[in-house]
């Protein structure tokens, strides 16, 4: 076999992942336009007030929102995405909220382990805490990253986000 | 009397060093060098400029797979990557068995189009891996279809880039003579 043959190979191999991609893409977005807003869907970010399920966070509605981002201390890479106080926002009346409501986060780490972080209403809200929403570069996660002490690095973060609980009344 | 046959090792100590020395350099690399670009893969610029570069220097299939898992390893130890330390190394040695894979099957890289398919295939099989990684880890995936082809394509691009710029480095070694000196150390 030549070696032109080959390049053409690869070159045709590497054609046929992308249009399985746009097909999976194309299949998913239309699955998403039809999820029903009052159950938990899988494969989504799933927002519990109160213990009651709320909504599955969908990637179109963060669209509406500003973007945000800080420069991290740890690497000194910029972190994006949108300000978690805001995302929250989107679901839950602010008046419900006292600055001592709780919100948790909870991720996955390395297969079936779970990553947990509280924070109050109060600390989401403070600038200097900068708590982002931060779907990662490659599309394939979201994490919750911030600024504050005890949050600042990525041992501290929550990867792989699955869930948001938030408290009204803790 | 008895004759010992010494088996002859598939690297060389020298070898081995060379491609200990391009995996440090690809963790030094995810360190130090922050394009200010949010595009995904767009780390695949350099990361397969110097796969392309040692596979050049190293002709050898499995080298590409070492220095993945090796740089994988150190890579996971610094901390690197968001999802564990699993999630890192198999990322990392995705892209060194694959641009083996490409190497193997074309042949070698060291002409313009092979460098450029092998930084395209290593980079795509980095992506491709993390995308695995993150059903197998249950992350919702929403995120991951919405995302793929566009991934798909910054990946690839930026991995062509990859590819080009370590072909230029091999052209560039070659003509100051360097191939003829890791010869002459061998």
């Amino acid at each position: 076999m030549s070696q032109t043959l080959r390049v053409l190979i690869v070159i045709g191999a590497l054609g046929l992942i992308a249009i399985i991609f746009a097909v999976a893409g194309s299949v998913s977005q239309s699955q998403i336009a039809q999820v029903p807003v009052t159950t938990p869907q899988a494969g989504m970010i799933h927002l519990y007030v109160d213990g009651t399920f709320t909504a599955n966070l969908l990637p179109t509605e963060m669209q509406k929102l500003a973007s945000a981002s800080f420069v991290d201390k740890e690497q000194g890479k910029t972190q994006s995405g949108y300000w978690l106080k805001d995302v929250i926002r989107l679901y839950v009346k602010e008046t419900a909220l006292t600055a001592s409501s709780q919100i948790i986060v909870t991720g996955v780490r390395q297969g079936t382990e779970k990553k947990i972080a509280t924070l109050t209403w109060a600390e989401t809200l403070d600038p200097a805490n900068s708590v982002l929403y931060s779907p990662s570069n490659d599309g394939t996660s979201v994490k919750i990253a911030a600024m504050m002490e005890r949050l600042s690095t990525r041992n501290d973060w929550v990867q792989g986000l699955t869930q948001i609980d938030v408290k009204t009344k803790p | 009397m008895s004759v010992q046959t010494i088996r002859k090792r598939y690297f060389t100590t020298f070898e081995l060093i060379l491609l200990a020395l391009f995996s440090a350099l690809v963790v030094v690399d995810k360190i130090v060098l922050h394009l200010p670009l949010a595009i995904p893969g767009h780390s695949g610029v350099t990361w397969m400029a110097i796969l392309v570069v040692a596979r050049g220097l190293v002709p050898k299939t499995g080298a590409l797979s070492l220095v993945g898992l090796t740089s994988g390893l150190l890579a996971a130890f610094f901390g690197l990557g968001d999802l564990g330390a699993l999630y890192t190394i198999l990322s990392y040695l995705a892209s060194g068995i694959g641009d083996d894979l490409i190497a193997l099957f074309l042949g070698d890289i060291e002409s313009i189009v092979p460098a450029a398919l092998a930084g395209i295939v290593g980079n795509v099989a980095k992506m491709l891996t993390k995308t695995a990684m993150a059903v197998l880890l249950q992350i919702p995936a929403s995120f991951i279809a919405l995302g793929l082809l566009y991934s798909f394509f910054t990946n690839a691009i930026a991995g062509l880039l990859g590819g080009l710029l370590g072909w230029l480095i091999l052209r560039a070694l070659r003509r100051a003579g360097f191939f003829t000196y890791l010869a002459e150390k061998r």
